[in-house]
């Protein structure tokens, strides 16, 4: 469906008709609900609700009541699967120059089909100029909003909802962008908006902020005097200039006053005495790029003074700066960053927003939903369907980009999670926590090493996609949708591995989640899951009966291998995936004797058997992994020992379909069937000593900083003691160095024979790291 | 400019025959000069007769009661003379052919100038030039004067009845913030007199208004710029509140005709702007710029005394006056902007000082003689250098040494707000007009 409308007035150079290529831009249009819009000076910002119907593998158990006992069962699978329809809702901003505004109207209005909104909320300087036109294009009243509040408002809700917002920039570090770790209370903090003036604004709480200071100094000074001094009109084109030229040119230094440091004053030689200050005396003609420089110093370290004063008055320490000088400009992120550090002296960093541009239209759709009160919920931004940072360079101009072909437009989209995420209660420090282990975005042979290995997986995920939905329509086309998505995502992380935050396996992982959803693969693995656990289940007791016999010491080395052999098995690994596909009969005997002989790469057994000649634990939480062979005969047996000792056991597992993870609604069945053959799991369960809860995530790693708020709560209650990790995704990946308030283990098998050389060991090594907390061993 | 002027010396360089120590401090485009002399007076002594052979009252009868003699008595003077630097050479060598009496072998310099003007003033006055701190030198002076001279400080109000309100000197001068607008801003601390500590400073300042004034308005002289200024409509070039939201935004407290962005309307507007408005627009960035860093120094170090001076602000009322109204905005009202009568001294002072701390000149109270000094405004910036080079542009101040130190009287209730004139006559000016006729009536007369 292409779309083109010709809007021109006059005034740009540029082509404004454009075909749109809409599918792509205003996705799910046909359900918008609400709508918020923020023109700024140059920019406009559309955001809307939506929903969105996704297919969704919903496992359902036969009712197996008439039946006995296990074996009657037999050629029967254990559950049945069906592919449903479910509404999620979605939040869709779309970023766009204003010199389409008429055109993407147009198009909004030819598909807004379901809509019962009257009304659309505006903010930004622009809102009263176009309020005309939506209005008349739309059909819906212009209801405007504050502009400050709904930036305030805006900024609350990314930096609670969309982890790694916040970045510091460093032009000459190996990453330029630092990603912060959110911290668990925002507020208080200090907001400096640069727009044509500058907003000094301190915000308390979600709705207390006060505007403290300001100055005139600011974006519009920069382009105002600009062009009046170089006679160049746009602001992008100013800061090229700026970028090039040498400030020292037209700037009285220090030296050039006193031929060296003030060092009385403390004052360095090269420091800036007077902005413009040779141009006072000299007659000569100072260059464009010489007098962009020195004016963008000047405006920068103008405001970064400010910004310290009024930081250290209102002591403060978290400053994010916004508004368009700053807007995706590395040049002015970085001489503010110069000037903060300088005036502080380091004491506070300048911060910056990935999602900077979109506060206001966030603020001013929130507005507009309160009613539907989307801060009870928890958000998640989704991959799939946003551009990520600096998707548009900045460094083109419009006009460059335009010939391009690069669509001026940026997208962010954000899910609704239908739960709310907390942190796990059990963190030792959670404002210093950090889930992953290895920031890619830093560590470049790694980052190589990742893209390189999701890029050669990526055949065998299309195949597994395909096959998992044989019979449904368009499955190969929508695969290979997947697969271009996909590897379009794995080119610009290559070229801007800052894209979502700090790229780690875990957001590639997701990223490849979120595409796979996006094409209506929800659960490719489904069938592969049903198949394991179907097979697995009959070796239980077996398993149980074989471990009863051991002796206590030996007894306790056979749960703890048949764990670690159990989690051999595992989809998401390509090691695995590969010997799997070609030999399905590798079984658990065989996988236990591939295991690494003790002691291991990293080896605390014998602390934990010690500790378990100890008393009980009162309660363990265990993160499962995946489903079949590593759930049912690695965990189970391994709980069950737990809890003939005494000790009760909530399993966690993932809410959504992730690889081959068992899903707390899988797990629900699994252990029913369990409890069915074995009375320690059918009294365990009865007694409610075991208990089951969902994490709150659909991904194969693990965030302790959002999780399910029931689970967190469930934690509280019963008083746990124990938590165990299991798995590449959540103990090594993620969580290996996450410090717990109480006794932890973190147990996986190495199974990508390049993190193992860098772990110092060989593939299918082995990490099982008890950690005791020092204050308790104190 | 015509440099080879006659000077009238007898009433410029006063008593340089007996000067003793010298100073000087070159600035930008300022000298100024500053020297140690001995004054001969003429004093009338009164002496009593030896009365002691006499027994009572009665018998003085007839005999006058002390006799009458005018002797010669040498007091102490401090002179300090401030002119253009293009008559630097001239003055040096009219000192030079002057100066007879002189023991000293060393003139002591500061300001940005004096490495400039080393070599030359060496030649001239065969004195070795020894430099001084700078910004030491400028807290000395300025401690000297708040501490010497009565309303040395005083606050500009453009539209009141009189536009300067001196202040009654505080007998504690500490703490207090001095704002230095030069090329630069310095903002310094002054907790005690050899204690102080430069907080704080910016490049935005007189050297900015000047550099960017210059290139938009292609007008080299600063004292151009503020008289363009002056004239200016910064309406035409600022973009204000109410040109962004069509009014006040009343939520966050700001008003319509606050400046929301300087050069705001230049950055889309596609008209000549002029350069009266360009230089008006420049001039408000800067001192609101000043302003604000000035109020948030003084708050978060606590100090209400705030001293502004440096060449961007020495007797421009358009800058007092942007100052002022920034300082006010800021603070509403809470700081007052304060200026000194001699601000553009005080670096001559400190130097000066500097070198004559054998002689401890801080032991002494010092007084300002209103007969050799020429007041403050005497060179009115208004005037263009053309008309300012006819009627003289030396501008001098004058302090003689007073043989006692001077107190408050103890037993005042409230030192501090003590005001010894019942009327002041700068307020009154109906007073004024009849005391200035009566003693112009009176001067005439012998009796």
């Amino acid at each position: 469906m292409a779309l083109s409308g010709g809007v021109d007035r006059g005034s740009h150079s540029m082509d404004k008709s454009i075909t749109l290529p809409p599918d792509e831009i205003f996705r799910n249009l046909e359900n918008a609900k609400r709508f918020a819009i923020d023109i700024g000076g140059s920019l406009t910002k559309l955001a809307y609700y939506s929903t969105v119907q996704h297919k969704v593998a919903k496992v359902r158990s036969f009712d197996h009541s008439t039946k006995v006992s296990v074996q009657e069962t037999d050629g029967d699978p254990l559950y049945e699967i069906s592919v449903q329809e479910e509404i999620t809702a979605r939040l869709h901003f779309i970023k766009f120059e204003n010199a389409y505004i008429e055109t993407c109207l147009d198009f909004i209005k030819d598909h807004l089909v379901n809509t019962e909104t009257k009304v659309i909320k505006a903010t930004g300087g622009g809102a009263h100029k176009f309020k005309d036109l939506i209005e008349k294009k739309l059909k819906l009243k212009v209801d405007k909003e504050d502009e400050m509040t709904c930036l305030i408002k805006g900024c609350n809700f990314v930096l609670k909802n969309i982890p790694h917002e916040a970045f510091v920039y460093a032009k000459h570090a190996d990453s330029e962008f630092r990603f912060q770790h959110t911290h668990p209370d925002i507020f208080p903090y200090l907001l400096i908006n640069i727009g044509s003036g500058v907003s000094i604004v301190k915000v308390e709480a979600e709705d207390k902020f006060e505007r403290i200071g300001g100055s005139s100094i600011g974006g519009g000074t920069f382009w105002g005097l600009g062009a009046l001094l170089t006679k160049t009109k746009r602001f992008d084109e100013l800061l090229q200039l700026a970028s090039k030229g040498q400030h020292t040119n037209v700037d009285m230094l220090v030296k050039d006053i006193y031929g060296g440091a003030y060092g009385s004053l403390g004052l360095t030689g090269d420091l800036i005495a007077s902005s413009f200050g040779k141009s006072a005396t000299t007659d000569k003609e100072f260059s464009k790029e010489d007098m962009a420089k020195s004016l963008l110093h000047m405006i920068s370290n103008d405001i970064g003074q400010l910004a310290c004063l009024y930081a250290k008055l209102h002591n403060l320490t978290r400053v994010y700066f916004g508004g368009f000088f700053i807007r995706g400009h590395p040049v002015t992120m970085h001489t503010i960053t110069y000037s903060i550090n300088f005036f502080t002296k380091g004491e506070v960093q300048a911060l910056f927003l990935r999602h900077e541009g979109y506060l206001g239209a966030i603020g001013a759709f929130l507005k507009g939903a309160e009613e539907d009160n989307p801060n009870q919920y928890s958000w998640g931004e989704n991959y799939a369907g946003s551009s990520g940072l600096m998707s548009v360079s900045p460094e083109l101009n419009p006009v460059q980009r335009a010939r391009s072909g690069t669509f001026p437009f940026d997208m962010l989209e954000m899910d609704r999670l239908e739960r709310q995420l907390v942190n796990l209660p059990l963190l030792q420090d959670p404002t210093s926590y950090i889930p992953d282990t290895v920031d890619l975005t830093e560590d470049v042979l790694a980052r190589e090493y990742w893209l390189y290995c999701f890029e050669e997986a990526l055949d065998g995920v299309v195949k597994r996609a395909i096959a998992s939905q044989k019979d449904q329509p368009k499955a190969v086309e929508r695969a290979e949708k997947f697969r271009q998505k996909y590897r379009h995502k794995l080119q610009t992380l290559r070229h801007q591995p800052f894209a979502y935050g700090s790229l780690t396996v875990r957001s590639l992982l997701d990223t490849r989640e979120h595409c796979l959803n996006e094409f209506n693969f929800p659960d490719p693995y489904s069938k592969i899951k049903q198949k394991e656990n179907d097979m697995a289940l009959k070796y239980y007791l077996k398993v149980v009966k074989s471990v009863e016999e051991l002796s206590w010491e030996q007894r306790q080395f056979t749960l703890v291998k048949g764990l670690l052999a159990g989690n051999v098995f595992d989809w998401g690994a390509k090691a695995v995936s590969d010997v799997l596909e070609s030999d399905p009969e590798f079984g658990f005997e065989q996988a236990k004797q591939q295991l690494q002989e003790r002691p291991w790469l990293v080896d605390a057994y014998n602390q934990w058997i010690e500790r378990l000649k100890g008393p009980p634990h009162k309660c363990a939480l265990f993160f499962v992994d995946n489903s079949g062979i590593d759930i049912i005969l690695g965990v189970f047996p391994f709980i069950r020992e737990l809890l003939i000792r005494g000790t009760e056991v909530v399993l966690a597992s993932n809410s959504g379909p992730a690889l081959n993870d068992v899903t707390n609604s899988e797990l629900q069945i699994l252990t029913e069937r369990i409890a069915a053959m074995d009375p320690v799991i059918h009294t365990a369960l009865k007694e409610d000593r075991l208990a089951l809860v969902q994490n709150g995530s659909s991904s194969p790693c693990l965030d302790l900083s959002r999780l399910d708020k029931v689970l967190a709560t469930v934690v509280r209650e019963r008083g746990t003691d124990l938590v165990i990790i299991e798995g590449m995704g959540r103990a090594i990946h993620t969580n290996y160095y996450a410090m717990l308030s109480c006794e932890s283990l973190k147990l996986a098998v190495i199974k990508n024979s390049w993190l193992a050389e860098r772990l110092g060991g060989k593939i299918f090594s082995v990490v099982f790291k008890y950690e005791v907390p020092s204050k308790a061993q104190g | 400019m015509d440099k080879s002027i006659t000077l009238p010396p007898d009433e410029i360089f006063r008593n340089l025959e007996n000067a003793k120590r010298f100073a000087i401090d070159i600035g930008g485009s300022l000298t100024k000069l500053a020297y140690y002399s001995t004054v001969q007076h003429k004093v009338a002594k009164v002496r009593s007769f030896d009365h002691s052979a006499k027994v009572s009252l009665q018998e003085t009868d007839g005999d006058p009661l002390y006799e009458i003699s005018v002797q010669e008595e040498i007091t102490a003077r401090l002179h300090f003379i401030k002119f253009e630097n293009a008559y630097i050479e001239t003055c040096l060598d009219f000192i030079k052919d002057h100066l007879v009496n002189t023991e000293t072998k060393v003139i002591k310099a500061t300001g940005g100038g004096a490495h400039k003007f080393k070599d030359l003033i060496e030649k001239k006055l065969k004195l070795k030039v020894d430099k001084e701190d700078e910004m030491t030198c400028l807290i000395k002076g300025c401690n000297f004067v708040l501490k010497n001279i009565p309303h040395e400080a005083f606050v500009y109000a453009k539209h009141a009845d009189s536009e300067f309100r001196f202040q009654h000197t505080h007998p504690d001068i500490f703490p207090y913030l001095l704002i230095n607008i030069g090329s630069g801003v310095s903002i310094v601390k002054v907790e005690a007199e050899d204690k102080f500590e430069r907080i704080g400073g910016s490049s935005i300042g007189g050297g900015t208004f000047w550099g960017l004034g210059a290139l938009l308005t292609k007008t080299k002289r600063f004292d151009e710029l503020l008289q363009l200024a002056s004239k200016g409509q910064h309406t035409n070039v600022d973009m204000l509140v109410k040109d962004i939201y069509g009014g006040a935004y009343g939520s966050l407290g700001l008003t319509g005709d606050l400046i929301a962005s300087s050069f705001g309307k230049s950055a889309t507007t596609d008209k000549e702007f002029s350069k009266e408005d360009m230089a008006k627009s420049l001039l408000h960035m800067i001192s609101n710029d000043i302003g604000q860093l000035a109020c948030l120094y003084a708050k978060l170090h606590n100090l209400t005394r705030v001293y502004f001076g440096g060449f961007f602000i020495r007797g421009h009322p358009v800058t007092m006056h942007t100052i002022t109204y920034s300082i006010n905005f800021f603070t509403k009202g809470e700081v007052q902007a304060l200026f000194l009568r001699h601000e553009g001294y005080l670096g001559a002072i400190g130097a000066f000082l500097k070198g004559a701390e054998e002689d401890n000149p801080n032991q002494y109270s010092w007084g300002e003689n209103y007969a050799g000094s020429s007041g403050l405004m005497s060179v009115s910036p208004e005037l263009n250098p053309i008309q300012r080079a006819r009627s003289g542009t030396f501008d001098m101040l004058e302090m003689d040494r007073l043989e006692r130190q001077l107190v408050n009287l103890p037993l005042l209730q409230d030192a501090t707000s003590y005001i010894p004139d019942t009327v002041d006559l700068t307020e009154d000016a109906l007073a004024r007009e009849y005391w200035l006729y009566c003693f112009e009536e009176a001067l005439d007369g012998n009796t």
